[in-house]
């Protein structure tokens, strides 16, 4: 598989959204997501439009079942009612995690393999779920990623911060829109997090790197720009 | 102003072999501070870093391929702005990390930029003090600019000529690259060295006690120059003839131990009645160069009756030798001049270093046209930078001035 489409280098986080399900990147090369930024921007609601999502959202009181599923009773029996994971593994869709950083205990661990590469899971009845072809992870929220444990923030392929308004939210606007531009930020948690250096980044910079795309174009991907862009290329070729 | 970057991209361009047990640290800077600190076993301490990518990448250009040992190994004897300078050169043209016109277009515009404002920053200087053209920093930051274009994929002759060096100093650059280029790196140092920098004074000059020599049981590794340096053997005429020059003049003096007898004669006795001995002239010291090229023998000996207190010495050299012998001192001179046996120039070099050595003042009466080893062009170099700074007078041969 060659990626020959064009990425859009400095385009808006959900035109860049939108262009990586185009051009295929994601989910099928790089298939865990994070968009963190303001309220109120569109971050959900582009994602489940655009990927047909299995959506759950976390709160700290979350029990597994709602993650996965659990037994219910159908007739007289207890059968096995899949959750929203679990479809999304088997049937090769997209699980959109909503308020991704209220991670319940109960479910952190399920979530590791939820995101492992390649995913699977092994249910209480024994079955063995892998994911299947197209099967992605976006995660949504408002603070930014070092609020989540270690190894989920470790996992993420592709950061997009959003902190301009969406296209979709722009039309719900309609004549408004500059309006709500100037206040976008009110209120809003404070953003300064750019990406570190991490095993993660680099797996990731290696898929892109096998189907085909350009160092400077994994930079922008990454979501390393300015001094960022120039450390990843120079790392990369001195250590070549 | 500095920060440590905690999670820096640019580590991951570190060979894990060299990074710190505990985290090598990588600390950025907003001044012009750039460097790579490493430990005797060639761990990297830290990285020190401006804003601007082009130091980063040179910083860890240092972090890959400079290691310790090998330094010492190359630079034992060289002084440190020397070998920095050499290194550099060294990394730019051999590693840095892009092929030929693939410089990534952030990184190369970084670099031009780098390179335009050092070139600004001389033109500065030099406006202040067009003397420094061509000395050391002048001379290193062109050198280094070459090496850094070369980096970029410019072919050689483009960036000597790029970069404005001083007259007769683009062969010099186009030498010592090449020296970099095909891995003599301790030589290219060590001309450099000789060019611009006085011999370092030996231990005994400066009264430090002589380094204790560890006895390890292994072979000492030579710090050699890299190249062949034909040795010099300085061979002492018998000096058994007084020079008829050398005759002692007089003074009158207000004290002393014998009497001007003519001033006893006159009316009024003057306060100087008294008779000194002193020599008619100082002594110093000069060389003459015996090379094929200086034509006739006699320039010699007319400098031996010309100077009769000095130490005069000629020297000359052959394939793999050279010779300085010693015919004149403190008045008298050898009864016959060895010929030299071939009629190169081939120890120079030594042969400066010799008549730095002696009592000033210091002439050197040449044609210039030094051969024979592979630093010859250098000690040319060396010889007009010793001219300028006052410490040698050169006569050329066919100077007539008497």
């Amino acid at each position: 598989m060659t990626i020959n489409s064009t990425l859009l280098a400095s385009a808006s986080w959900d035109n860049k959204f939108s262009n990586y399900q185009d051009i295929g990147l994601f989910p099928n090369v790089l298939n865990r997501v994070c968009i963190f930024g303001y309220s109120r921007t569109g971050k959900s609601t582009l994602v489940h439009r655009r990927t047909k999502s299995e959506r759950v959202t976390f709160h700290n009181a979350m029990p597994i079942d709602d993650l996965i599923g659990g037994m219910a009773l159908v007739d007289g029996r207890t059968v096995w009612m899949d959750g929203p994971a679990v479809r999304a593994l088997k049937h090769g869709r997209v699980l959109q995690i909503d308020e991704g950083n209220n991670v319940p205990p109960e479910c952190e661990t399920m979530l590791y393999a939820l995101m492992d590469d390649p995913a699977a899971i092994t249910l209480p009845t024994g079955e063995r779920v892998t994911a299947a072809p197209g099967y992605g992870v976006v995660m949504t929220m408002n603070p930014d990623p070092t609020c989540l444990p270690h190894p989920i923030y470790d996992r993420f392929d592709i950061y997009l911060k959003a902190i301009t308004l969406s296209n979709g939210t722009k039309q719900a606007l309609g004549p408004f829109t500059k309006n709500a531009e100037s206040v976008i930020s009110f209120g809003q948690p404070a953003l300064k997090w750019d990406r570190p250096a991490s095993v993660n980044a680099f797996l990731a910079a290696n898929k892109m790197r096998i189907v085909g795309m350009p160092d400077e174009k994994i930079c922008e991907v990454l979501g390393w720009e300015g001094q960022h862009k120039t450390d990843f290329l120079t790392a990369i070729a001195v250590a070549a | 102003m500095w920060r440590e970057n905690r999670q820096s991209i640019l580590i991951a361009g570190i060979p894990s072999k060299r990074m710190l047990r505990g985290g090598t640290k990588h600390i950025e800077h907003d001044d012009h501070t750039a460097r790579t600190d490493f430990d005797q076993t060639g761990e990297i301490l830290g990285l020190h870093t401006p804003q601007d990518a082009f130091r980063r990448v040179h910083e860890l250009m240092h972090a890959n391929h400079s290691y310790p040992a090998r330094m010492l190994k190359e630079y034992g004897n060289i002084l440190e702005t020397v070998w920095n300078i050499t290194e550099d050169c060294y990394l730019h043209q051999s590693h840095w990390p892009w092929e030929g016109r693939k410089t990534p277009d952030d990184i190369r515009n970084s670099t031009r930029k780098f390179l335009r404002d050092e070139m600004k920053e001389a033109a500065v200087v030099l406006a202040v003090n067009p003397k420094v053209h061509g000395e050391w920093p002048d001379f290193a930051m062109r050198l280094r600019q070459v090496a850094v274009r070369m980096g970029l994929g410019e072919k050689k002759r483009t960036a000597l000529d790029k970069v404005d060096f001083k007259f007769g100093q683009r062969t010099l650059a186009d030498q010592i690259i090449r020296l970099i280029e095909y891995g003599d790196r301790a030589q290219a140092a060590h001309q450099m060295q000789t060019i611009f920098f006085d011999p370092p004074k030996n231990k005994e000059e400066n009264g430090e006690e002589e380094e204790e020599v560890i006895r390890t049981g292994e072979k000492q590794k030579p710090r050699s120059h890299g190249s062949f340096q034909p040795p010099m053997e300085i061979i002492n005429l018998p000096l058994t003839e007084v020079i008829p020059n050398a005759t002692v003049g007089h003074r009158r003096a207000t004290s002393g131990s014998r009497l001007h007898r003519p001033s006893l004669r006159k009316p009024i006795l003057p306060q100087r009645l008294f008779i000194r001995r002193s020599p008619r002239e100082a002594g110093g010291t000069i060389l003459v160069d015996a090379s094929g090229s200086m034509g006739s023998f006699s320039e010699v000996t007319r400098w031996i009756d010309k100077a009769p207190f000095g130490t005069i010495a000629y020297y000359a050299g052959g394939n793999r030798k050279g010779w300085l012998w010693i015919c004149a001192k403190n008045g008298r001179r050898a009864r016959e001049l060895v010929s030299p046996p071939r009629v190169g120039n081939t120890v120079d070099g030594p042969a400066i270093d010799w008549l730095l050595s002696q009592q000033g003042p210091h002439v050197m009466i040449t044609d210039r046209g030094f051969c024979g080893s592979h630093d010859s062009e250098a000690q040319v170099f060396r010889l007009a930078r010793l001219e300028r700074q006052g410490k040698v007078t050169v006569h050329d041969y066919a100077h007539k001035d008497e």
